[in-house]
């Protein structure tokens, strides 16, 4: 079929770059297998983005990860010359059009079609983090100003029963914790501002200045009310989750379709029986839109709590807290990766709820 | 009118938020000044002596200020060998003494004031000794300091006594200087920092030991003379049944490193001589060599019991077992306070069985530093968590006028500083936020490849990033000292997501026939954009940037924590958590909402100029 | 209303000069669509046949999925036929769309609500870079003609659904094209607003000279503006009849109380029954 231009020209970069110098001082360095393997996949890519079809293209993507991996792997010492630079950025920009090209291709095949969604998100993490570690090792930048990808990891590997211990305190102590808290009283409180005329005029406009409340300066004075521990950043957790589940509460159960409520009127139903068939049901897809906002804010918030109450050096803020003041940037991301897993594991876990309660929503219909 | 009706359930929630204030005040308060009230450390110190004669004219019936449940007179060092009958303050003597008191030296007015008074030479500040008389009527010193301790701003005081002058560092402060209803006091300047504010409370207080001036309350209408020597009613110490070793003070709670403590056995001293041994304890040894031949010999605080634990020869005590390693081994040579909670002391040599054990001077832990009562500690707390809501509103208007409007602390500047932190994420976030939308409208596989990692991002923790983005920055040679662009970069990472989701929605919002519509009119992809796409967009742009502003006022307070240039309300909030200012954090926290506030309407307005189309 | 001066002898002299044209302005010949979906396949038109002639106005009349609306849209390039010839004004489909040969009324009047009705009126006006005193000429004209002059100032949500869409039939006509392609334009409307928003449309056609192709699914609606009635049915969508009719102008409430206005629907009534 048609050639993919731009990958040719990116794989004829890498091939270019393959014959330069790899350091700055202009070293070509050995000829070794590592070398022969990078030339290998560069010809692999140049094939491959010559013949331009649609396995070809998804071909494109493990060829030039796999180049870019080599290049930043292989040359250790050998980086920051121009020959560096176009190996690192040719294959990078292989799987970029590799990627391209698969994702505009139109194909109605099942396989192909699941791999056209799948393959562009699932390749951009390992772009960032190539691009990362290439500029890192490129520039030859010291570990204590920027660590590179493969210092985070070998500090993850070290600080794992560390960072497992802080993930606890974090994460089981203070999030789950104050999420449970938060959920309960804000779904209760949410209940009964729906059934009072009083408070749903006279709070629902409070709830906005309420939630202007920034908890940069709330935190500080809960670690004075609760003390400075694990109590005080729950406490935070509770803050941030009561406010959403209670706007969204009282709007999943005031919003409810008049005519399904006249039906229900025409049954001669009674109040509770209104609650648990129509208004609950209802408003269970706004709790969950109010929890997976909240899983994620609470984990950001219950760290910029442990950054502002400095208390027993446990948990993923502290941790990064105090690492960043020592200057040890590689256990900063660690932390910074593992907190960001549990976010997403948490969001995760919570839509997965969601699909489990509310499969009739309209909003899920789509998402399968 | 209906305006009206709309406020009222507000304003009423409000206040119902308002006057929770109070007990959540005291909910997160009065366990703190129960754990304060507890603090042993924080107890007021007073200091038992020996009490002089109050009035020296009667030499047989003795009366003193207060008594003791056993005392023993004492004159010139000793018990005195007399016999007598005490009941309470007041002693019966059998036969009338000759002298009951040696004349010291005479106080003289100073210049003209009725008050001042001075010895002529250097007194002892701090001498339980001193007997000063009028007449023959003996004068109480006495003063007490606030609850409160001055910081150099506070200007309201409560005293322990209701009345009385006030002296600040050993000046008098006079009375038009202050404001006072009983135990409150408010002065018109804030006493300095650590400075030693008291009352008065007794007849008369040391001025300047140095000169040994005195102040005296009420003008004397006879001579003042200082007592050398008078005779005395001290405390006896009473004996624990059943061990001859073991004795008790009146008082419980004592002081336990009181270096004043005098105890005698007649008229023979105490000494509780802490000796420590010459030999290292390295957990093997067993045998110490003391200085002296006898005392009580303890290992970390708990005494042994000789015969034993241990056995003496001379100053060579050998232990059973060896003292485990780095132990604190003592011999305390005549006594040793075991347990000063219940004021017992045991006494290395059983006195003879007629012998009076007394005390001449020590000193107990009186009452809570902060109060009498668990309430008066409340009150007395340095931080509250939750102040009371009034607090709050008073401290409003100095908080405001701390700094004048030079200053770039000031809370109209620091206002200012970050709504400009804010705008500039939310401008920069906004940029991107649309840019990446129209990326993503116009090349659909831009937003599967790129959208669960925008998502993603927001579940870094911003302030975790703070420090590297500085160190970064720093690397150009920007700061946040100098610049709004850390400021803006932080706010703008947790603004553009909002902005990206809302108008990707917005931009998709079109309805299918306006596209076909613009089809039939055979528009270029441009045109679509300009006439349909961003116009169907705007209010859910506009929505959007409600999200953002508010988050990119969390970016910049975030930002300003982290900074130290002394500008921003971040930067505020941190500085009055630091010095403990808990009524200005929750000021700055209101001042902050309600500029969160201010900018969702800043841009709801936008909205209505930009937009005017949309049905209200 | 205002337009209902057009005498019979001007619709004559209308008749015999649409006669007289010898292309036709829509041909469609053997045009069949098919949808694909995951597996199956739904045939929406089979082998239509169907000759418009300059001036005409012609209804398509029938069930939901009989296909009329998907004849309309492969008309406008809106879609694109499976297999099948299709003319319009002597050229493919695309190209009389990019030479901006018809204007299309939606079922919904698909007003910009952030436009004002002036400004929706000129939309069109501005895509094809009309100068600006020639948009605001011509919009205010035909605002004028569907009786809106005292509402151009106002926003889409001020108006009923009945002036909507007459604001959608003026920006239809605002750019002056030949043919009118029509989508059950008033098939949200109430029977009462639709007979007079009939009337009005009748007038405007006979004043303007267009040609008209109207999707409708009311056969009053149908006999009372057509010069001929395309009658299709469904599963598979396909053109069962083809009926002129030949009721006199002007036509008005007269007409449809007349013995042959009632034939007429009888007549189309049965042919789309027929067909079960």
């Amino acid at each position: 079929m048609t050639p993919i231009w731009t990958a040719l020209i990116a794989g004829v970069i890498a091939l270019v770059g393959w014959f330069g110098p790899l350091a700055v001082d202009g070293d070509v360095g050995p000829t070794s297998l590592g070398s022969l393997v990078t030339l290998g996949l560069v010809l692999l890519a140049l094939v491959g983005a010559y013949v331009g079809r649609f396995w070809t293209a998804v071909l494109l993507v493990p060829v030039g990860l796999a180049g870019a991996l080599v290049t930043v792997l292989r040359l250790g010492e050998l980086t920051g010359g121009w020959g560096y630079w176009a190996l690192l950025w040719g294959f990078w920009l292989v799987v970029v059009f590799g990627v391209g090209r698969v994702s505009v291709s139109e194909t109605p095949e099942v396989g192909r079609a699941r791999l056209r969604s799948l393959l562009p998100s699932a390749s951009v993490p390992f772009l960032l983090l190539l691009a990362w570690q290439g500029l890192v090792g490129g520039y030859q930048i010291p570990k204590g100003i920027f660590p590179g990808i493969d210092d985070v990891w070998r500090s993850l590997v070290a600080s794992w029963p560390v960072l497992l211990r802080d993930s606890y305190v974090t994460f089981v102590k203070e999030v789950l914790l104050g999420f449970s808290i938060g959920l309960v009283t804000g779904f209760l409180m949410g209940i009964a501002v729906a059934f009072s005329r009083f408070l749903r005029r006279g709070f629902l406009p409070l709830a906005a200045a309420f939630g202007a409340v920034p908890i940069v300066g709330l935190a500080p004075v809960l670690g004075r009310a609760f003390g400075v521990d694990w109590e005080s950043k729950a406490a935070v957790v509770v803050i941030v989750t009561f406010f959403p589940v209670l706007l969204n509460t009282v709007q999943g159960l005031v919003s409810v379709e008049t005519l399904k409520l006249e039906l229900l009127h025409a049954y001669a139903a009674k109040p509770h029986e209104i609650f648990f068939k129509l208004r609950l049901p209802n408003a269970l897809p706004y709790l969950f839109n109010a929890l997976k906002l909240a899983a994620v804010i609470s984990v950001v918030s219950v760290i910029v709590a442990e950054f502002l109450i400095p208390g027993p050096p446990e948990g993923l803020g502290q941790r990064i807290s105090l690492s960043a003041r020592r200057g040890a940037f590689d256990v900063v991301f660690a932390a910074i990766f593992v907190s960001s897993a549990i976010s997403i594991a948490f969001y995760g876990l919570i839509g997965w709820l969601e699909r489990l309660t509310t499969s009739w929503h309209p909003s899920m219909r789509d998402s399968r | 009118m209906s305006k009206l009706r709309q406020a009222v359930p507000v304003l009423a929630v409000l206040g119902i938020f308002i006057l929770l204030g109070y007990p959540l005040a005291l909910v997160f308060g009065l366990p703190l000044a129960w754990r304060d009230m507890q603090d042993l450390r924080k107890w007021e110190k007073e200091t038992v002596t020996a009490q002089p004669l109050a009035d020296v004219s009667d030499r047989q019936t003795l009366r003193f200020d207060e008594g003791f449940e056993s005392g023993v007179l004492v004159y010139q060092g000793e018990p005195l060998a007399a016999t007598y009958t005490q009941d309470g303050a007041t002693v019966m003597l059998e036969t009338p003494l000759e002298t009951v008191v040696m004349w010291g030296a005479t106080l003289t007015p100073v210049g003209a004031s009725e008050h001042v008074y001075t010895v002529g030479e250097a007194v002892d500040a701090e001498d339980p000794f001193r007997a000063v008389y009028v007449g023959d009527r003996l004068m109480r010193e006495g003063s007490s300091p606030p609850l409160q301790l001055p910081d150099g701003q506070r200007t309201d005081f409560t005293f322990r006594s209701p009345d009385g002058p006030i002296l600040v560092d050993d000046a008098l402060i006079p009375r038009d200087a202050y404001q006072t209803d009983g135990a409150n006091v408010i002065f018109a300047d804030a006493p300095p920092f650590g400075s030693n504010v008291r009352r008065i409370t007794g007849d008369y207080a040391v001025l300047d030991a140095s000169d040994g001036s005195f102040y005296v309350v009420t003008p004397p209408q006879a001579e003042i003379r200082l007592a050398a020597d008078v005779i005395r009613l001290a405390e006896q110490l009473q004996p624990v049944s059943g061990d001859p070793h073991r004795y008790r003070f009146g008082r419980e709670k004592v002081f336990d490193n009181d270096r004043e403590r005098l105890l005698y056995v007649n008229d023979m001293p105490l000494v509780d001589q802490n000796e420590r041994p010459a030999e290292r304890v390295d957990g093997e040894r067993r045998e110490f060599l003391f200085p002296s031949e006898r005392g009580i010999v303890t290992i970390d605080s708990v005494v042994m019991a000789e015969g034993q634990s241990y056995t003496r020869d001379g100053t060579l005590v050998r232990f059973v077992d060896p003292p485990v390693r780095n132990a604190r081994v003592r011999q305390h040579t005549d006594y040793y306070l075991t347990n000063p909670d219940a004021g017992t002391v045991l006494l290395a040599e059983p006195p003879a069985s007629d012998a009076v054990v007394w005390t001449s001077r020590y000193t107990v832990y009186g009452e809570p530093g902060c109060g009498p009562n668990v309430m008066a500690c409340f009150l007395a707390l340095p931080q509250h968590p939750v102040p009371f809501p009034h607090w709050i509103a008073a401290s409003a208007v100095p908080f405001v006028q701390k700094f004048p409007l030079a200053d770039e602390r000031n809370i109209v500047r620091a206002t200012l500083y970050t709504t400009l932190g804010t705008l500039a994420a939310l401008g920069l976030g906004g940029a991107i936020g649309i840019l990446l939308a129209i990326a993503f409208v116009l090349f659909r596989p831009l937003e599967r490849a790129l959208l669960p990692w925008v998502v993603a991002s927001q579940t870094v923790p911003i302030i975790a990033l703070v420090p590297v983005l500085l160190l970064i920055l720093g690397n150009f040679g920007i700061t946040i000292q100098t610049s709004l662009l850390p400021t803006a970069i932080i706010g703008a990472y947790i603004a553009f997501f909002p902005v990206v989701v809302g108008t990707v929605k917005g931009l998709r919002s079109v309805d299918p026939l306006s596209l076909d519509l613009m089809k039939t009119y055979a528009a270029s992809q441009l045109q679509v954009f300009v006439k349909v796409r961003f116009p169907a967009a705007v209010p859910f742009f506009f929505t959007s940037l409600k999200l953002g502003v508010a988050a990119a006022l969390v970016g910049a307070l975030v930002a300003e924590t982290e900074s130290n240039n002394r500008r921003g309300l971040g930067f505020a909030i941190i500085g009055q958590v630091q010095s403990g200012n808990v009524a200005d954090v929750w000021i700055l926290l209101i001042i902050s909402a309600l500029l969160g506030i201010g900018l969702v309407a800043l841009v709801d307005l936008a909205q209505r100029v930009i937009a005017p189309w949309e049905r209200t | 209303m205002a337009f209902a001066q057009t005498d019979h002898s001007a619709a004559q002299d209308k008749k015999t000069a649409t006669e007289s044209v010898s292309e036709p302005v829509i041909r469609v010949r053997d045009l069949n669509m098919v949808y694909r979906g995951q597996g199956t396949e739904t045939v929406a038109l089979k082998d239509a046949n169907l000759t418009v002639d300059a001036g005409e106005f012609v209804s398509l009349i029938g069930p939901s999925g009989c296909g009329k609306t998907t004849l309309l849209r492969l008309i406008a390039d809106l879609i694109q036929p499976t297999s099948g010839e299709l003319n319009v004004a002597g050229m493919s489909p695309r190209e009389a769309r990019e030479a901006r040969a018809y204007g299309y009324v939606f079922q919904a009047p698909v007003l910009y609500e952030w436009r004002t009705v002036l400004a929706n009126v000129m939309l069109p006006l501005e895509i094809m870079d009309f100068s600006r005193s020639e948009r605001r000429e011509r919009a205010a004209r035909l605002l004028n003609m569907v009786g809106l002059q005292d509402f151009h100032k106002q926003y889409p949500w001020q108006l009923s659904g009945g002036m909507q869409q007459r604001v959608s039939i003026a920006r239809a006509l605002a750019f002056d094209p030949g043919l009118l392609l029509m989508d059950e334009p008033f098939g949200a409307l109430d029977e009462i607003t639709r007979e007079t928003m009939n009337d009005e449309l009748l007038n405007i056609w006979q004043d303007t000279k267009k040609t008209v192709v109207f999707v409708t699914h009311s056969i009053a609606e149908a006999v009372f503006l057509s010069s001929r009635i395309v009658v299709m049915t469904p599963r598979p969508g396909k053109i069962e009849r083809i009926i002129p009719v030949d009721l006199s102008y002007p036509r008005n409430q007269e007409t449809r109380e007349s013995r042959e206005f009632f034939e007429l629907t009888t007549e189309v009534r049965e042919a789309l029954r027929g067909m079960h």
